[in-house]
This record gives structure tokens, sequence and C-alpha cells, in this order.
């Protein structure tokens, strides 16, 4: 759990940092992006430290292409 | 040749592609080629070096009409814009895909070499830090740092192949007959693979100066390639044979190893790990600044230095979920990384070379 807060913390952290300093210069298609780069991170981080993942990325992409790891 | 305080010139863009392709062509190709070759596999370079040739051609050629165009810019203008988003999305998640790939080789590395039973996270955060701290200060900071860093990275690479010359049994190499051509052929898949990263420099191509020289500068770097990418095989197999040296992880690292001048100057192996570091640092960033400059083609964006630090955090994430083991990465490398780079790296831009043809747009 302790993890989880750190990541959201950090997050978090970058973010006030950077969507102020884009809000200054109005760019707005920019949040958007951060914002969505944000989520993305925020979900595989909280999906790396509390799911039990014994596969990896490249052994679904490896078994989507039909190919033996 | 500095230009401009935005821009860098075509020569540190191409010291930026050989600095890039310096850690993967140690870790990969003799292992590789030595599989496919056997004894031959010293020759595939000359292979990869001859498609390299065309590509830098082909490049000349289309920049003649593009001056001052990414290649997104171009794919989109040759092949129309929709099908051109297709092709650019593909690279896009591509660069994502090796970004996070290369980011975890960097600690992996490390970890196997030197630091066994170190958390791997300790040496990608360090590592995250000091790029999204770099990246901050542009393109051209990073190409001028690296005209620095290139030469020594040169030095001390053939500083090392002259150490290993005591430990070269030069009959290792031979017999090469008529019946080796094929296996050559399959064997240069690894560099070509590798040095089909030429064609991702174009991806920040507006903001490369003298295009015209794309040729000129372009055959000095393959010739340079193909003595550099040669000796690195022929080390390896000279000092261990072919048999060893397909199954040896990291086999550089291991002939490195073997080096003893006069039993005074031994133990060289942290020079290999400093410089395997300084490179994979350049390529962290090199495919950041690919990413990113393909999502401010793609949305227009004015600035992307904004994004640098959260994508950093992304790539982190992704790096961690991406594989659980060497061997999973080494065949993500070996049967769909190499693949992937040549069609992406020869066989598109090939391809729009000869629409534009037909088109008249090259």
């Amino acid at each position: 759990m302790m993890m989880v807060i750190l990541l959201v913390a950090t997050v978090a952290a970058i973010s006030a940092f950077e969507i102020t300093g884009m809000a200054k210069r109005r760019q707005i298609k920019e949040m958007v992006i951060f914002i969505v780069i944000a989520l993305f991170s925020l979900a595989m981080g909280i999906y790396y430290i509390l799911a039990f993942h014994e596969k990896s990325l490249i052994y679904y992409a490896f078994k989507i292409l039909g190919l033996d790891l | 040749m500095l230009s401009g305080n935005r821009k860098i010139s075509i020569r540190q863009a191409a010291f930026l592609f050989l600095t890039v392709t310096f850690t993967p062509s140690l870790r990969l190709i003799a292992a590789y080629a030595a599989h496919k070759a056997k004894q031959a596999a010293w020759l595939a370079p000359t292979v990869s070096t001859a498609f390299l040739a065309i590509l830098v051609l082909i490049w000349q050629a289309i920049y003649r009409k593009y001056r001052d165009s990414t290649l997104m810019e171009i794919y989109r203008d040759i092949a129309g814009s929709v099908p051109g988003t297709v092709i650019l999305i593909v690279y896009l998640l591509w660069m994502v895909v090796l970004t996070a790939l290369y980011i975890r080789y960097f600690a992996m590395r490390l970890v196997g070499a030197i630091y066994p039973n170190i958390d791997i996270s300790i040496f990608l955060i360090s590592m995250l830090i000091v790029v999204a701290y770099t990246l901050n200060s542009g393109l051209v900071t990073l190409a001028r740092f690296n005209e620095i860093l290139f030469p020594f990275l040169v030095l001390v690479f053939y500083l090392l192949i002259i150490m290993m010359i005591p430990n070269f049994r030069t009959d290792f190499l031979t017999p090469v007959s008529v019946r080796s051509i094929l296996p050559v052929v399959r064997a240069s898949v690894a560099p070509t693979g590798i040095v089909a990263y030429f064609s991702f420099i174009f991806v920040f191509g507006d903001r490369v100066n003298n295009k015209e020289s794309i040729k000129k500068n372009g055959l000095k770097l393959a010739l340079f390639l193909l003595v550099s990418q040669t000796a690195i095989i022929a080390s390896i197999i000279c000092t261990f044979s072919y048999r060893i040296a397909q199954r040896t992880q990291l086999p550089f690292l291991a002939a490195v190893k073997q080096i003893s001048v006069f039993n005074i100057f031994e133990k060289v192996e942290s020079i290999i790990v400093s410089i395997w570091v300084l490179s994979d640092f350049m390529i962290i960033c090199f495919f950041i600044i690919c990413v990113l400059s393909m999502l401010k083609s793609f949305f227009k964006l004015s600035d992307t230095k904004p994004l640098i630090s959260i994508y950093v955090v992304f790539s982190y994430f992704l790096s961690m979920l991406l594989a659980n083991n060497v061997f999973e990465m080494e065949r993500l490398s070996e049967d769909i990384a190499l693949p992937v780079n040549i069609v992406l790296g020869f066989v598109i831009p090939t391809i729009m070379f000869v629409i534009g043809k037909i088109r008249k747009k090259v």
C-alpha cells in the first residue's frame, strides 16, 4: 500500500508542476496528452504494484502471435 | 559543425545513430550471427552495410524534395493522410516498446554483469532521473554531449579490441566457402535490424540541418559500422569460437574478461560496463525524443517538454511489466524486434520511396 501512495504522490507532484506551467501557457492539447499518459502510468503502476503478474507483456505478445516462448 | 540553436547537423545526427547502435551491436549480433553462420558470422555486417548504403541513398533522394520535413510529414504526403497515419501509429507504438525494452535491458545488464542480487529499480530510477533532466535541455544539448561521448566510446572499444588480440585464434574464423553465403545472409538479420535505426533519425528530421550531406555522412558511417561490427563479431569468435559465442550471454563482456596484458592489466570489464551505461543513456534518450516528436506531429503540439517527466514514469512501469527475465527479452529481440526493425527501418522507407517516385513526389 505504501508503494501505491508513493506512486500516486509522485504522479500528482509531477502533474501539479507540469500542468501549472501548461495552464499558464494555455497549452490545452499538451495538458490532455499529459493527463492521458499520467492515467496510463497510474493504471500500469497500480497493476504492477498490487496485482500478482507472473506473466509478462512479452508472454502475451508471443501468445497472440502464436509463437512459442 | 554546430548548426543553429535549435537544430543539429547531419554529422551530429550520424554520431547519435552510431552511439545508439553501439550497445545493441555488442549485445546481440555476435551470438545471433554465430548461431546462424557459424565461423563465417564475421561476414554478416557486409550484407547489412550494403543495405545501409542503399537506405542512405534512399533518404538522400527523399530529402532532395522534402528539405525541412519529418519522417511523419513525408509519409503522410507520399502515402496519403490516412494510410500514412496508420503506418505512423505502428512506428509510435514500436518506439514506445523499444524505449521500454532498452530501459529494461540497461538494468538487467548491470544486474547480470556486475551487480547480482540488487533490485533493478535502483538502476532504472537513477537512469530515468538523469534522462528526464537531460531531455529538458533538448536534442541539441544531447547531440553536443554525444559529440564528446562518441569518440570516447570508439577509443575505448578499439583499445579493448587491441588488448584482446593476444587471445585471438584466427583459425576460428575459417573455413569460409561459397556455401557460407546463405548462412551469412541469414546472420545479417541481426546487424541489419540494428542499422535500421538510421531511418528513425528522420523522425526529428526537421531539426537536422544540411541534409544535402546525408549521402556523404551516411556512407562514411556505413563504412565505420562495417569495420566496428565486423570487429565485434570477429573478436568474439576469435576468442571463443562460434560454438561458445552462440551460447554465451553478453559474449563481448565475456571476451573482455579474458583480457590480461602481461598479467598486470586485468579485470577491465568495468570499462565496458561504464561505456555500456553511457551508450544506454543515449539510446533511451534517443527513443524518448523519437516518441515525443511523433506525439508532437500527431497532435500538433507546440511543446513536448512538459511531457518528458510523465512519459519517463510511464516507460518505467512499461519496462517493468514488459518482461520477467532476460530470456524473454532476448526472444523478443531476436524473433520480433529484429524483423520489425527491418520492416520499419528498411522496407517501409523503400516502399515510400517507390510510391513517391510513382506519384512524382520524390
